[in-house]
């Protein structure tokens, strides 16, 4: 089981994603390049207040060719898609502890992009909820979101 | 056709829900995209209550006839209503049903003023998408 923000869980969470049917039926056909962004806040115990991962993923056809992380990401103009969490609503989907979509609806995370896209193929995002929150086991080196163990170890970060 | 003009969608200001943003970019491209629907739009004057029941989310989409204006919640008065489920407010914009048949089937619920009958249809036709591959 890997752990959290590590490249072998993005890799799990790769393969998952790549191996599901659903996912394949519900994609949208075509290129898109995403842009994935954490921010570290107060809640997150992985990830620090103003702390930036930007992840750049490479989706063709439902299938993600390619993902990687970058320091700077190339300009906003250059992705079809953008989604902006804050760490710990990205910890706490993970742990399956919040709805993906509640998320999204409440503003908890920031998407730009073509929502023709998102509306037609508003079914993946359940699919993708499903691999994303419950398919991947995750470690958390930390404690999970919400626990008490992890409110000793973000004091202690 | 004539060129119509370009018809702004915007938040107001204190609307930071995703569902405002979300409905405002969604309007906004599909504007973009078409003369039909931005003539459309043009001659649409009414305020539409939108809530996905299940995540407690409402939106107000104000038709002003030369621009869109979107404020989170569900403050009246509205010309038109139309709550449910997510899953069924998306439907509606995918095109794959209509408020009427959602309504009569019980997995939305339609108001309209009495004055603005056909008002949740006429916002319907502009914002459903077309068919996929039609332009």
């Amino acid at each position: 089981m890997p752990a959290i923000y590590t490249t072998e869980w993005y890799e799990a969470l790769k393969t998952l994603l790549n191996e599901n049917p659903e996912v394949d039926k519900n994609a949208p056909r075509g290129v898109f390049h995403v842009l994935a962004k954490i921010v570290g806040d107060a809640r997150s115990r992985y990830l620090s207040v103003g702390e930036l991962r930007n992840f750049v993923v490479l989706l063709a056809d439902g299938k993600c060719l390619e993902y990687r992380q970058v320091d700077a990401p190339p300009p906003r103009k250059d992705f079809e898609f953008i989604f902006e969490f804050p760490a710990s609503v990205f910890e706490e989907v993970a742990a399956g502890q919040i709805d993906l979509i509640d998320a999204g609806l409440k503003g908890k995370i920031k998407i730009t992009g073509d929502m023709r896209i998102l509306i037609r193929h508003a079914e993946l995002v359940n699919v993708l909820y499903d691999v994303y929150a419950r398919e991947v086991e995750t470690i958390w080196p930390k404690g999970k979101p919400g626990s008490a163990d992890g409110v000793l170890a973000a004091a202690g970060r | 056709m004539t060129a119509i003009a370009d018809i702004p969608v915007r938040l107001e200001a204190g609307a930071t829900s995703g569902l405002a943003s979300i409905v405002q970019q969604f309007l906004e491209q599909q504007l973009a995209d078409s003369t039909r629907r931005r003539a459309r739009a043009s001659h649409l004057h009414g305020r539409l209550g939108l809530t996905a029941t299940d995540y407690d989310a409402s939106v107000t989409v104000d038709f002003r006839g030369n621009e869109i204006a979107i404020s989170d919640g569900s403050a009246g008065p509205h010309d038109a209503t139309i709550a449910g489920p997510y899953q069924s407010l998306t439907r509606l914009l995918q095109g794959r049903s209509n408020p009427l048949i959602e309504h009569l089937r019980g997995r939305l619920k339609v108001t309209s003023r009495i004055g603005n009958l056909f008002f949740p249809f006429r916002v319907h036709r502009l914002m459903k998408l077309a068919p996929e591959g039609a332009h």
